[in-house]
């Protein structure tokens, strides 16, 4: 039984990669204590996916009802919680990137609240489409929870609106302000804005730069009042959420199948 | 466009297996595998399809594969029969390591996507329902790092650990 031969360990990447395919991310993460030829698994991984929501966990369980020293050690924790996450992001998309190796989807949950959550977050963006993406979902708040009063400050690069791999993209949070000078998606099919901090220029410029739009999805964007969604041929499902500033909402588009708008909205208005 | 659909004689091919075994298999389930499908195209079947990568019990099984998966001469395959199809391969994989991965690696060489998904999806579940050390001890991986090297592995993705 000793001389039985690790053949697992040697399949081909490709294979490897599909077996990988099959397992969520958190376990593919610890089989890299296997053995040292599986401490670089996690680069296979074809669905990067992070959430830094772990390191909230600490916030729950009667915050006022303990004391200050045990309040300092949970800070001290979680603070070490999300450097270790800050560093597991990091390695494994610059490893990717070096290896050139594509991203299909790049899930991207983390508070963005100072400077330095800025620069890491847009760096994080910049590798994943330096990967080529496709499919680019961020949810990246300022704060804790969500907040109506309060539009978020950190204010989503440039790169993302200039992507050309982006296929799907999906905003949570975040805002579009300055004029992004040239705004082109070219693949784009669909487009989900949700609490993103805009206003009614910067939403025609955006829309403009997406010809291949087929669906679009806007909620919660208060800096829209008067929507105006310009001829898309290949426009074919238009949701509306709930949107509490919204005046008028007006679309041009000749092959709509769906159209989906909240209860409260008065047609014809 | 195949015009040997019409015929009650199905062409037969044969396949050679790395120790020399042939086996003689129907062309139309050969072609489930689409490097096989190729070779078929490319004419280069005059006598024997080698297989250079798959022994003899190795590509027995694969046959047997191909053959509940050949697409059905009458007509499209009901939900019934994909549902049949569906518990044959449940019990296919339901194989010794050794095995598995045997045919993991002849779904990657002969291009059999259905095979492969099946393979590559059992091998994750062994992967996701063990512990490190007894997936060490299944597939035989050699654990090399020291004590020291290990634990600091671990701390650096401690949090996937809770």
């Amino acid at each position: 039984m000793e001389h039985k031969i690790d053949r697992l360990s040697v399949l081909p990447e490709h294979v490897m990669e599909h077996i990988l395919s099959f397992m969520p991310l958190k376990r593919t993460l610890q089989l890299s204590i296997l053995s040292k030829i599986w401490q670089k698994v996690w680069t296979l991984f074809p669905i990067p996916e992070f959430n830094s929501n772990f390191c909230r966990s600490y916030f729950y369980g009667g915050w006022y009802s303990i004391s200050d020293n045990e309040k300092k050690q949970h800070i001290m924790i979680r603070i070490e919680q999300r450097e270790k996450f800050n560093y597991f992001v990091e390695r494994t998309l610059v490893s990717r990137c070096r290896q050139k190796l594509r991203l299909n989807k790049f899930n991207l949950k983390i508070l963005v609240r100072l400077e330095p959550d800025y620069v890491l977050a847009n760096r994080w963006i910049g590798y994943a489409i330096e990967c080529n993406v496709k499919e680019l979902n961020l949810d990246l708040k300022s704060y804790f929870y969500d907040s109506e009063e309060e539009p978020d400050d950190y204010q989503v690069p440039e790169s993302v609106l200039t992507a050309k791999s982006i296929v799907k993209l999906k905003l949570s949070g975040g805002s579009l302000k300055s004029c992004y000078s040239d705004i082109n998606l070219s693949s784009l099919r669909k487009l989900d804005l949700k609490r993103v901090d805009m206003n009614d220029q910067i939403f025609q410029t955006l829309i403009s730069g997406c010809p291949a739009l087929e669906e679009i999805t806007i909620g919660q964007c208060y800096g829209l009042k008067n929507i105006h969604v310009p001829s898309l041929p290949r426009l074919m499902v238009v949701t509306l959420l709930y949107s509490r500033n919204l005046e008028s909402f007006q679309i041009d588009a000749p092959n709509l199948k769906k159209l989906l708008l909240p209860s409260n909205i008065v047609i014809d208005k | 466009m195949s015009s040997t659909l019409c015929c009650s004689f199905a062409k037969n091919v044969t396949l050679r297996s790395s120790d020399g075994q042939t086996f003689e298999v129907e062309e139309a389930a050969a072609q489930v595998s689409q490097t096989i499908k190729r070779m078929i195209e490319d004419g280069c079947t005059g006598s024997v399809i080698p297989v250079p990568n798959l022994t003899g019990p190795v590509l027995a099984l694969v046959i047997e594969y191909f053959k509940k998966h050949s697409p059905p001469s009458d007509g499209c395959p009901t939900a019934l029969l994909e549902m049949e199809i569906k518990d044959w391969d449940a019990k296919f994989v339901a194989v010794d390591n050794d095995t598995l991965l045997d045919l993991t690696l002849a779904a990657h060489y002969l291009e059999i996507q259905g095979l492969l998904d099946l393979t590559c999806h059992r091998v994750a579940d062994i992967l996701n329902d063990n512990s490190v050390e007894k997936i060490r001890e299944i597939f035989h991986i050699k654990n090399d790092f020291t004590p020291e090297e290990e634990a600091e592995e671990r701390s650096k993705i401690q949090w996937a650990f809770e």
